[in-house]
């Protein structure tokens, strides 16, 4: 028995490893194939002997881990990681990204219409409304500023920190209840905050910060608080906001 | 008198002959064109053995001659590996950039400094590491330079342009995209010297 124990610890060693998440020079071979051989001489039952054979496989793959390592190593593209991720806290994203277009050849590559793309652009069509109703509200339309990559990146800083506010706020509002209702926690005084509140919202969905749900006809929203990995949706929803006031 | 005749003619069929087999390369220079730049399935290009199929056994001679129009367009076919597949039959042929564009150039094609950047520190950082990563740790060190919200949803789009691959231990490993593009010797030692 507890050399079966022995035996899965090896197995379960062995994984790390495949894994990459233990270095494959770390296993005492000596000791886990003096375990192994202990165990063969007490072996009764086939899956006794099925454990002993998938335990020296899995050793006989960190062998091959070894040795691919060791040739990784005297190869000109070997680096440490940990010197690489010490460089690549050094330096700027420009400096990098720099680097990167240096050695980067993309593909060429044409796209072409086909029967199934004009017949999908054409049931998209066919569904949008006319323009000309909609021009009766009149918008005081600008036309966009280019920004710089720069001030991009400041605005981006920006968003990320109103994320974390309305995400905090969202917490907050569910402690009790769990979930919020979307209208309900979007919809301040005034429409302009109203449209803020549902464009930062939606980031929050999208990276899955917060779940988007229907229940009984109405929407939810949950945050997630522990987040690990971000689940996206197939397809995406867009809730209109009327700008006519008493409609939100 | 007649031996002048003679070499005349003789003249005469082999500058034809020479004509025809012009016509002949400039046909199937078109055929590869079209069957290398139109994207028809998932994956550019084309594979090895359409290309032989629709070229004939001569059709490196003709991927030659196309690469040498191509030079001055600062484009060139190559061959990359299939990674699922051994058979070299299997192998495709691609078109791409000889050259390199600039940051302006890149911005022009949709790309933002930071996205190129995390493509930089996500390929480096793999090779580095052989080649595979717990995207755990992928994660933790792009969060450092591009932010926690960015980092997760910029992972699946390399994902799903081809730029890298996850499997279902959430192990991430450099895609066939990534592969075909990017020169990894030179990225790296450019990051290092950077």
């Amino acid at each position: 028995m507890k050399a079966k124990k022995a035996v899965l610890d090896i197995l379960k060693t062995c994984k790390a490893v495949e894994e990459r998440r233990l270095n494959p020079f770390l296993i005492d071979f000596q000791s886990s194939i003096k375990i192994l051989r202990e165990y063969l001489a007490s072996c009764k039952t086939l899956n006794d002997y099925c454990l002993d054979a998938k335990a020296l496989n899995a050793l006989s793959k960190v062998v091959e881990f070894q040795n691919a390592q060791l040739i990784f190593q005297s190869s000109k593209l070997y680096v440490n990681p940990e010197a690489l991720k010490k460089k690549v806290y050094s330096s700027s994203l420009e400096v990098l990204a720099k680097a990167f277009l240096e050695n980067w050849h993309p593909i060429v590559e044409l796209e072409q219409l086909t029967i199934q793309s004009i017949i999908n652009g054409l049931i998209y069509w066919r569904k949008i409304s006319f323009y000309q109703k909609h021009k009766a509200v009149k918008s005081n339309f600008e036309y966009p500023t280019i920004i710089e990559e720069k001030q991009a990146l400041k605005e981006s800083e920006k968003l990320s920190s109103l994320m974390v506010k309305l995400w905090r706020e969202m917490i907050e509002l569910t402690s009790k209840d769990e979930k919020i209702d979307y209208w309900v926690f979007i919809s301040k005084n005034d429409f302009s905050t109203t449209v803020k509140r549902a464009y930062i919202t939606s980031f929050l969905i999208t990276y899955g910060y917060a779940s988007l749900i229907t229940c009984e006809n109405k929407l939810y929203l949950i945050p997630n608080r522990n987040i690990e990995k971000i689940n996206y949706e197939d397809s995406t929803v867009s809730f209109p906001i009327s700008i006519k006031k008493g409609k939100l | 008198m007649r031996i002048q005749l003679l070499a005349f003619q003789f003249q005469l069929k082999r500058g034809s002959f020479k004509l025809e087999r012009e016509k002949f390369y400039s046909n199937k220079i078109k055929t590869a064109v079209h069957l290398i730049f139109f994207k028809r399935g998932k994956k550019p290009g084309v594979k090895e053995w359409e290309l032989k199929e629709k070229l004939g056994k001569n059709y490196i001679e003709v991927l030659n001659q196309l690469n040498e129009f191509l030079k001055e367009l600062d484009l060139e076919v190559v061959k990359i590996k299939d990674e699922f597949s051994p058979e070299e039959s299997e192998d495709r042929y691609i078109a791409r950039l000889k050259g390199s564009l600039n940051l302006a150039e890149a911005k022009l094609c949709g790309w933002r400094i930071d996205n190129l950047a995390a493509l930089a520190i996500s390929l480096s950082y793999l090779i580095s590491n052989q080649g595979k990563v717990l995207r755990k740790e992928l994660e933790k060190l792009l969060e450092e330079k591009i932010g926690k919200w960015k980092t997760s949803s910029l992972i699946d789009s390399f994902i799903k342009t081809g730029y890298l691959n996850e499997d279902e231990e959430k192990v991430i490993s450099i895609g066939w995209r990534a592969k075909a593009e990017v020169d990894l010797k030179e990225l790296m030692k450019n990051i290092i010297e950077a």
